[in-house]
């Protein structure tokens, strides 16, 4: 018996100390590995954060080193009549596009998910703008489009409508930024694609058996099983579109009359037109407080309409 | 214990290894030019000369630098170009990194803010030869009473017309004649009420370089002398906006909508090369591009009331030289300078590009040589120097003025602000911006 339990005893220690010694030896080699990545963490991201919180509270030109200034940035945003401009056109844009951006996604990956011939070319045709959109190439050509006596005029004159000039009105050139936003749905599509693959047929089954007509399946089945995913995208592109940079940049330039002077076009101005690196730099933190209120909202909300259980 | 501290401490080694490494690999890819040699003989010198570019002026710029090269072998230049926006961002970001180019292409509206602030190299202690160009156009370079910026070229504003629209308006617009601001307006209206599909001109309310011209007619300046405020009255101002509210009314200039869906820097965009105006206006080195654009030979005038005798003209440094306040090697940088502004061959190479050549043989020779459109310009820019007057440097703080006028002239095309709110707003802000400045 002592023998026996002192040999079980025995082989237990020379069993895990094999796997203790590898665990401890793989520790180093990973954290070794992990080094590029947690400098760059580190001195990039988080190195770059602290450094921006500093400088909010500098005057900071560029040209001369940083003048710690306190507060001034901050109190002289709130006053600044542009910094309000752009937070309204700001959330006005946050507001129209990311709910017609989920929208046309959702329709669309409906649309793809039956099972056609061909439908791979589709999937792919429709998922393109999404690569390109944010690009400053998709924007000129946009630009191009809207142009006066550009070809979306022609076709609105063929139909006998005068349209207006889409970038030099005030209340229309938004909405040419909203519908690009709208035109890039490709990247949500494909996750709601993968969302409506995963929800499963017996469900629908079971639906039909009760005598649910197909919108009713669509509301009822099809919308709360794909919650978590319309949950995951809002967030996503809530937090994008706070950030939305190069297009207005090509396109519009924050005019006419400031109608689409953007957050972060105004940001950029700051910095890097204007070299009030210090006021820019308060300009971001402020953004980053505001995207991490709107998330911690949307989180919140959450727990009254997305469905975990499947 | 102690082996696998060892161990984690190679590891760690070797994987930083691999990121300077990695970060090596960037730079050595990023610097375009190379290794300049181990330095023949004489000890080598290398100096970074920085411009601001578009793709013809790269090849210009860079035959340039062979030539000096050439003709001096102990010394490299490494180039550094970017268009526009892009340029003073990286030139501020070399700023905060004390690692400026030795010689900069400078611009006037950031000569003040990067001389205030101890960047630039006074000219005047060094080798710069300024004997080539006019001492009005030296003075352009001027900031407190020191050189520190040599003009490259010099510019002006001007109007031109597309000569076919006027004449089927059947409407003669004598070129030799100083026409008053309201005879112009006339002209321009004119042009509407003969071709309904034609506007008079662009509309200028928002551009800056017309508005410091129209207060110079009226008497006064942009700025006032110490840089701090704006100098014309707030009457004068309100006139300017209610001169081209006038005409927006009448057609003639293009409507509101149709005009803040174009920015004078594209080219492209403008309604002068859609033939939907007959006048704009443009400073003389964009002369070429108007003329490509639109096909046909272009007419250029003098603005309105030019005649008058303050010399209200006013003669723009199109770009300058500059040598920073840290450069290591300041005689090389001198030389560089040197070269680039008064040699004839290069001279030939640049032609108009940066503007009417500032050295006034080079610019004769230039003309005679190259004829064509060099010489049309030459010939208008020679006409404009006998009737202006340099203008003061534009204070620190004054390129933030431009979106400012920019906003508040829209505001008056799109009817939300009368003309007296206009100027009164605009006097506000800018006031507080140009306060901000010093």
């Amino acid at each position: 018996m002592d023998a026996s339990m002192q040999a079980a005893a025995n082989t237990s220690r020379v069993k895990k100390s094999p796997v203790l010694n590898a665990t401890r030896r793989q520790n180093p080699a990973a954290y070794g590995f992990l080094t590029p990545w947690l400098l760059g963490m580190l001195f990039l991201t988080a190195g770059s954060m602290l450094f921006t919180l500093y400088l909010s509270f500098t005057n900071y030109d560029l040209l001369s080193r940083p003048h710690f200034a306190g507060v001034v940035n901050f109190t002289q945003l709130f006053s600044d009549p542009n910094f309000w401009t752009s937070i309204r056109v700001t959330f006005i844009y946050v507001v129209v596009s990311v709910p017609a951006r989920l929208i046309a996604s959702l329709l669309v990956a409906t649309l793809l998910s039956k099972q056609v011939r061909g439908i791979g070319i589709y999937r792919a045709l429709i998922y393109l703008p999404s690569l390109i959109g944010g690009s400053v190439g998709a924007s000129i050509g946009w630009k191009k489009l809207f142009d006066q006596n550009g070809p979306i005029d022609s076709i609105l004159q063929l139909f006998g409508i005068h349209g207006p000039v889409w970038l030099g009105n005030p209340s229309t050139a938004i909405i040419v930024l909203v519908l690009l936003s709208v035109w890039q749905f490709g990247s949500e599509m494909v996750i709601f694609l993968a969302g409506l693959k995963q929800i499963p047929g017996h469900l629908y089954e079971a639906a039909t058996i009760d005598g649910a007509s197909s919108f009713q399946r669509y509301m009822r089945v099809t919308l709360p099983m794909l919650s978590p995913i319309i949950f995951f995208n809002l967030l996503m592109g809530t937090i994008a579109s706070f950030m939305v940079f190069t297009q207005v940049y090509v396109i519009t330039d924050g005019g006419p009359m400031n109608s689409t002077l953007f957050y972060v076009l105004y940001l950029y101005q700051q910095g890097f037109q204007y070299f009030h690196m210090g006021y820019a730099a308060a300009m971001s933190i402020i953004l980053l407080i505001i995207i991490a209120l709107c998330s911690g909202f949307i989180f919140l909300t959450s727990k009254f309409w997305v469905n975990y259980d499947v | 214990m102690e082996r696998s501290r060892r161990r984690f401490l190679a590891v760690t080694a070797i994987g930083l290894a691999a990121t300077v490494s990695l970060a090596g690999c960037g730079s050595a890819a990023g610097n375009t030019t190379g290794g300049s040699g181990s330095g023949s003989g004489a000890k080598q010198e290398n100096i970074t000369l920085a411009w601001w570019t578009n793709p013809s002026r790269t090849k210009m710029t860079q035959q340039a630098v062979q030539l000096f090269e050439k003709k001096y072998p102990n010394i490299h230049v490494t180039m550094e170009y970017a268009p526009w926006s892009g340029y003073w961002t990286k030139l501020a970001t070399e700023a905060a990194g004390n690692s400026l180019p030795d010689v900069m292409q400078m611009d006037a509206s950031r000569l003040n803010e990067y001389v205030t602030k101890g960047r630039l190299m006074d000219l005047g202690q060094t080798a710069v030869d300024t004997s080539g160009e006019s001492k009005s156009t030296v003075s352009l370079g001027d900031v407190n009473g020191k050189l520190y910026a040599l003009p490259v070229a010099i510019n002006a504003i001007c109007y031109i017309y597309n000569p076919a629209l006027l004449k089927q308006a059947g409407i003669t617009y004598d070129t030799s004649k100083s026409y008053t601001w309201s005879q112009f307006a006339n002209i321009l209206i004119q042009i509407h009420q003969k071709l309904p599909n034609v506007y008079g001109a662009t509309d200028d309310i928002w551009q800056g370089a017309p508005l410091a011209y129209w207060a110079r007619t009226h008497g006064q300046s942009l700025y006032s002398t110490d840089g701090k405020s704006i100098g014309m009255s707030q009457q004068t101002l309100a006139a300017w906006f209610a001169y081209w509210l006038n005409l927006q009314q009448k057609g003639g200039v293009v409507p509101a909508q149709q005009n803040s869906a174009y920015t004078h820097s594209d080219l492209q965009s403008s309604p002068f090369l859609k033939q939907q105006v007959a006048f704009t206006y443009m400073f003389i080195g964009e002369g070429p591009q108007y003329q490509t654009g639109l096909g046909s030979t272009i007419q250029r005038v003098l603005y309105p009331e030019w005649s008058q005798s303050s010399k209200p003209y006013m003669l723009h440094p199109s770009m300058y030289w500059t040598i920073s306040s840290q450069t290591k090697h300041p005689k090389a940088a001198a030389n560089l300078v040197n070269f680039l502004e008064n040699d004839p061959q290069v001279s030939k190479i640049f032609q108009n590009d940066r503007g009417i050549t500032a050295n006034v043989k080079n610019m004769k020779a230039d003309a005679a040589a190259l004829g064509g459109i060099v010489k049309v310009q030459d010939d208008f820019m020679s006409q404009i120097q006998q009737i202006a007057s340099p203008v003061p440097l534009d204070p620190p703080n004054a390129g933030q003025l431009n979106s400012v006028l920019k906003t508040i002239g829209q505001e008056v095309t799109f009817n939300k602000l009368t003309p007296d709110q206009a100027a009164a707003q605009f006097i506000q802000q800018a006031n507080q911006i140009l306060a901000q400045g010093s």
